[in-house]
């Protein structure tokens, strides 16, 4: 029953300042390429400095009550043994009408200050570059239409949104099978993709850089398997990708290297062309929706080298290391059920026939 | 639902009464009761009214299926019900045990003939096609109507069992207020039937 | 669901001289002591104790499931759960916790006390008291079948659509889930309407509404949204089953379903809920915090109407789970705002705590710290709170460990550490025994420290934008460094518990006969401990608020308040003689609540196996119908208990079927 001493109270109090201080220094931790407080577009400027805002008033009131909570415990203890009581107070009206005008006062500041920016997030600019977004369990693909700024016919990719810096992108968003939610928390909050209807988003990069991001919404057994990558581009580099990804893929001669020949049979042999799409060979796949897991919504596989990731980017094909790249893809090869919850199926491959397969991938840039 | 709407809310000091809203414990329950209840149904009516904008895939759509003049002689029949539910509530009162059993019964077979006309419609509807997983409207439909054909199923037991328990005596020491809660049940779900009859059928 | 909610009116044969045994199956059971009772008790109190403990058994699973969730993710690319099982655990974790842990360990306290904060001999319905909690438990139980039968549910406690359909969950954990929460949803419907009749008509003479302690008023206004809140929720699982079992379209996206159509229905019901949850937890500190002050709540009406403004408010707010699904700028703005305003009424009740603590002598006893642990970490959630109800910037916080932070705050920081105020405070009344305050410290220090070390890196995780539900993780994320700490801090939760079990443990010898231990105000301290099965003896006439403070303390001429020289208990206390209960008119022990509960997770098997099992399972569920309402709510062949003839012979037209039945006065007359 005794009551814990003052000055280990003090400690107490000062070493969960110190933890408040140590919390607030490594919420700017470098090396967090998911940061919200690191905004790299206007977009999530906005929201971070919206947060930073209400922070800052909550984080005052959090003050005033811990602190008139401590000063409480701390300033109207019993002593032991003393029997007598306190003023025996009900209440009062008016310190209780000043009390409640305290949070009302409060909250119609907050409320003044951010229902306009609501208006603003919904509001999609005519101009902005089209990008279909498709969610999928558990990868993205993304469609460009011919537009203004995108001349020379559609082409679709996966995992990796390519985009031109400085201009604001127009995400229309379908979802395949099950609710997704498109993040890429630097360039701005999330939006969710519900299959059945089309969402409406925009992101927008200030510079040229790799943005991360994943899927949002719990969307089945491999969702945290589910990631993306935004790729921000100069506008000509942009240009010059565009141009890229629009050619098509040609055939492989029977009379070029054996290895990608025998690779590019095995890819119909195997069954891949079922389900993966490669633009000028293998178009057989139509865009359904996925009304059971078996349906075909597989990667377009076209340029594949020309991404740095596959498998939801969780598995890294990196540009300038080509070992890592085979050893990645070909692993992949082995057991695509090492993803979790992966829908993808290829039976037992030999060795030989997984370098074919690679073989003839790699052709693919 | 009304249950604070009662008449006094403070009982008494001492007067040994022993309920302090002025309600007995069964009807103020059954209130809340019927309270929660339309919670249930306004979720399965806004269920329907939802899903009946999305149109269907296959099969008929729910309205052109319709047969407004039978489910209106079926729906009277529901309405009279609650006519002779009050009747068998007013003999009661009067502590006419016999003439209440009369309306008792009477209600029930009006309930039971509600609830055939139902099964006869679902059988005339899925006999034109419209299965219970055929579409959208119809999974909406079935579930909606069949929750109140249920209901008053659980009602027409209910009447049941007190017009048959009535010779025992079996009808507590107020007989008049077992009526009556019967009877505030039956008539909800009357009320509930002709919400679900205009904005599912009448309004489309 | 209809049927069992009919019973009342199926209570007919009051005072029937033939009807025990009732349909000649069973002999009535007529023990009131020793461990067949508890099977068959009406007894509010027994069903209290029930209630707390089963929901803290499930405290210690949904706590094994986060502790397997943080071992998971305490280093990156955690090896100690599948994907799938990691799945299945947060599902549980979040499904045990609301369903299975504090809805029933609030129903506990609800039980136990209610009736006697407002001096009433038992609950209104003792046998739907008992119903509701059978098939709770039942359903909690048949819920966990799921994880021996072939898979734990694996779509989220929230199971958004349609990744909870039978196409992409094929396993039978999501249809255990279903049913399950039917049952459990049935089980605290039927709760409600007894709690709610319980606090509405049988408070004692004088007991008026506005001197009903704050914790029955909280608990009122509980019980009222979860009246209207769980047919929202009935619905939404009716559909999903129809859905799964039957093959319906109603989230079938291919037949042109909106999966917008669950959220809807499951945050209509599942805002409420979170009040659902925090409320009578607000309600439990509001009474600790005067008690060890020594001075009245300050505020008690704007703390009563701040409670029911919330309840209604909490109807209004529902979208703001739903600001990323693009629902149109102008519902989000609408939804933004009220959730705004709906933090005035909470800071009305933490300034009115604030209000209470200042200027008065506090004694810091283990209630008392866990209640002072309540008011400061609840208000950390609730600023997360106002946080999120911006709802542009919300977009990046939704679905983070942000919110995962701001409701454990809420909800641990607040239903959970009121729950435990309660239990250091309300256990010597309860078992006649007191838990070690020297103990209790060291589990409120733990649970305290535990609670801040798991939840509060959590902000920083997430506002770091780690998504919530993530079954692993890698590094380089900025991540690695504070899931750690998030997963020291669940082992030091898990210490404070296994403190706690062990101050129980340690209890078994301090047998108090303390009837008043905390020189309580209000009428649970005025009788003996543990609490007598009869609660009073004689009818309780209530002339204030905090009746029991005003029978103790007079103020002197002087203005000086002391205690009177004579304080009158209302059962014999300490040693004196018990009260003889042949002349008390108590509700006999049956059979029919479990019975009929039973008949529920039959059924439930039977729709997911054979179809058989439900045809059983009907004719249990009528049959005991039939039972229960054919037998007298007391047993004229009992011992106890003076008959029906001479305890209820009202005047014509005064009386109800109900008060020949079920109801039970505070007192004979």
């Amino acid at each position: 029953m005794t009551p814990p001493l003052s000055g280990r109270r003090r400690w107490l109090v000062r070493t969960a300042l110190l933890a408040v201080l140590v919390l607030a220094l490594s919420a700017c931790a470098n090396d967090a390429p998911q940061d919200t407080l690191d905004p790299a577009s206007s977009f999530a400027e906005e929201l971070s400095q919206l947060f930073t805002g209400v922070f800052l008033a909550a984080t005052a009131v959090f003050i005033v009550v811990e602190g008139l909570l401590i000063a409480a415990v701390l300033k109207f203890r019993r002593t032991p043994g003393d029997d007598s009581f306190p003023t025996q107070s009900h209440g009062n009206p008016r310190t209780e009408l000043v009390l409640l005008a305290g949070p009302i006062v409060i909250m119609t500041v907050v409320a003044i200050f951010s229902v306009g920016t609501i208006f603003e997030q919904f509001d999609v600019p005519d101009d902005a570059l089209d990008v279909t977004v498709t969610g999928q369990k558990y990868w993205w693909a993304y469609s460009y239409p011919e537009q203004d700024g995108i001349a020379g016919g559609e082409f679709t990719t996966a995992n990796e949104l390519h985009i031109p810096t400085g201009e604001t992108v127009a995400l229309e968003m379908v979802s395949q099978d099950v609710i997704h939610s498109f993040w890429a928390p630097r360039l701005n909050g999330k939006r969710d993709v519900v299959p059945g209807r089309t969402t409406t988003w925009k992101i927008k990069a200030s510079e040229p850089g790799v943005y991360e991001g994943q899927c949002a919404e719990f969307c089945g057994t491999s969702h945290a398997y589910m990631r993306l990558r935004v790729v921000a581009h100069d506008r000509a580099d942009f240009d010059h990708w565009v141009a890229e990804q629009q050619q098509e893929q040609s055939v492989p001669s029977e009379t070029g290297d054996p290895e990608v020949y025998a690779g590019y049979q095995l890819f119909e042999v195997k069954n891949c062309a079922g389900c993966h799409r490669v633009d000028g060979v293998y178009e057989v796949v139509e865009a359904t929706r996925r009304s059971t897991p078996t349906d075909p919504a597989a990667p377009n596989l076209t340029h594949l080298f020309s991404r740095t990731c596959i498998a939801g980017c969780t598995i890294s094909l990196p540009e300038d290391d080509e070992p890592t790249a085979r050893n990645n893809l070909e692993a992949w090869l082995r057991d695509p059920q090492s993803k979790p919850g992966s829908l993808m199926v290829i039976g037992e491959l030999s060795e030989t026939e997984i370098d074919q397969l690679y073989a003839y991938l790699r052709t693919l840039d | 639902m009304s249950t604070s709407a009662s008449p006094t809310l403070e009982s008494t000091p001492g007067s040994g009464h022993h309920s302090a809203t002025g309600l007995s414990n069964a009807k103020l329950a059954m209130w809340a009761f019927l309270g929660s209840d339309c919670m249930l149904f306004g979720g399965l009516i806004s269920t329907f009214l939802l899903l009946r904008t999305k149109g269907v895939v296959r099969g008929p759509e729910v309205k052109d299926l319709y047969d407004i003049p039978f489910t209106s002689v079926s729906s009277f029949m529901l309405l009279m019900s609650s006519l002779t539910m009050v009747l068998a509530v007013s003999a009661i009162r009067r502590g006419d045990l016999a003439r209440c059993r009369v309306w008792l019964v009477a209600t029930a077979v009006l309930g039971a003939l509600f609830v055939s006309g139902q099964v006869y419609e679902f059988t005339a509807f899925y006999n034109e096609g419209l299965g219970f997983t055929t579409n959208l409207q119809s999974s909406a439909f079935y579930v909606l109507t069949g929750f109140h054909g249920t209901h008053v199923g659980v009602g027409i037991l209910i009447l049941g069992s007190l017009a048959a328990m009535g010779d025992r005596d079996g009808l507590g020491p107020s007989p008049a207020e077992t009526v009556e809660i019967a009877g505030l049940y039956w008539h909800f779900v009357d009320v509930v039937w002709i919400i679900i009859f205009t904005v599912v059928y009448l309004i489309r | 669901m209809a049927l069992t909610d009919e019973r009342p009116m199926l209570e007919l044969a009051a005072g029937d001289p033939v009807a025990s045994p009732p349909l000649g199956v069973f002999r009535r059971p007529q023990a009131i002591t020793g461990w067949r009772s508890w099977f068959t008790s009406v007894d509010h109190k027994k069903i209290g104790i029930m209630y707390g403990a089963s929901a803290m058994a499930f405290f210690a699973i949904g706590g094994l499931e986060a502790l397997l969730i943080r071992a998971q993710l305490a280093v990156p690319d955690g090896e100690v759960l599948s994907a799938e099982a990691y799945n299945q655990a947060f599902t549980l974790h979040g499904t045990t916790m609301v369903f299975l842990v504090i809805i029933p360990v609030l129903a506990a306290f609800a039980n136990y006390f209610i009736p006697i904060m407002i001096g009433a001999r038992d609950v209104a319905f003792p046998r739907m008291n008992a119903y509701s909690y059978w098939a709770f438990i039942f359903g909690g139980l048949f819920l966990y079948c799921s994880v021996l039968l072939g898979g734990g549910p694996d779509g989220g406690w929230f199971a958004y659509a349609p990744n909870t359909s039978v196409t992409w969950s094929p396993g039978r954990g999501m249809d255990f889930w279903t049913l399950g929460l039917i049952m459990t949803g049935i089980a605290s419907t039927v709760g409600a309407v007894n709690l709610i009749v319980t606090c509405l008509n049988m408070r004692a003479p004088g007991m008026t509404l506005l001197r009903m302690p704050v914790f029955v008023w909280m608990s009122l206004v509980a019980q009222f949204l979860l009246l209207f809140a769980l047919p929202v929720i009935t619905v939404a699982l009716f559909l999903l089953m129809f859905d799964r079992l039957f093959g319906a379209n109603f989230f079938n996206v291919d037949a042109g379903a909106d999966p917008l159509l669950w959220q809807h229905l499951f945050w209509i019901f599942g805002h409420p809920e979170v009040y659902i949850l925090v409320l009578p937890a607000f309600g439990i500190v509001s009474e600790v915090i005067p008690v060890f002050a020594r001075k009245p709540l300050f505020g008690y009406y704007a703390m009563v109407l701040s409670g029911i403004a919330i309840g209604f408010m909490g109807w209004g707010v529902w979208v703001h789970h739903m600001f990323a699904t693009g629902v149109g700028p102008v519902t989000v703005a609408a939804f933004s705002l009220t959730t705004m305003f709906i933090a005035v009424p909470t800071g009305v009740k933490i300034f009115n705590w604030l209000g209470t603590l200042w200027q008065g002598k506090l004694t810091l006893d283990a209630p008392m710290l866990f209640a002072i642990g309540l008011v400061g970490l609840f208000t950390i959630g609730g600023l997360s709170g106002v946080t999120h109800s911006v709802a542009a910037s919300d977009t990046q916080q939704t679905d983070t460990y942000y919110i995962v932070a701001h409701f454990h705050y809420v909800l641990f920081g607040g239903s959970m550490f009121g729950i435990f105020a309660g239990m250091y405070y309300w256990w010597p009344k309860i078992f006649g025994r007191l838990l070690s305050d020297r103990i209790g410290k060291v589990h409120f220090w733990l649970m305290f420290v535990g609670a801040n070390l798991t939840f509060g890196p959590m902000h920083i995780l997430g506002l770091q934008g780690m998504a919530r539900r993530q079954a692993s993780y890698s590094s380089g994320y900025g991540w690695d460094f504070w899931n750690l700490v998030a997963s020291v801090g669940s082992v030091v939760i898990a210490l404070s518990f296994l403190t706690f079990l062990y101050n129980v443990w340690h209890s078994r010898h301090a047998v108090t006969n303390d009837p008043d231990p905390w020189d309580g105000r209000t009428l649970e301290w005025a009788i003996a401990s543990p609490t007598p099965v009869q609660n009073f003896d004689a009818e309780v006439t209530v002339g204030h608020l905090d009746e029991w403070w005003h029978r103790k303390y007079e103020e002197g001429a002087d203005g000086v308040l002391r205690r009177r020289d004579e304080i009158t208990y209302l059962t014999p206390v300490r040693d004196e003689t018990p009260t003889d209960l042949s002349t008390i008119h108590l509700p006999s022990p049956s059979y029919w609540p479990m019975l009929s509960a039973l008949a529920l997770p039959i059924i439930g098997f039977g729709l997911l196996y054979t179809y058989w099992l439900c045809l059983v399972g009907g004719l249990l569920l009528v049959g005991a119908t039939y039972g229960w309402g054919l037998e007298p709510s007391v047993d004229p062949d009992a011992g106890h208990g003076h008959g029906h003839d001479d305890a209820h012979d009202p005047p014509a037209g005064e009386s109800s079927p109900a008060e020949a039945d079920d109801e039970l006065a505070g007192a004979p007359r």
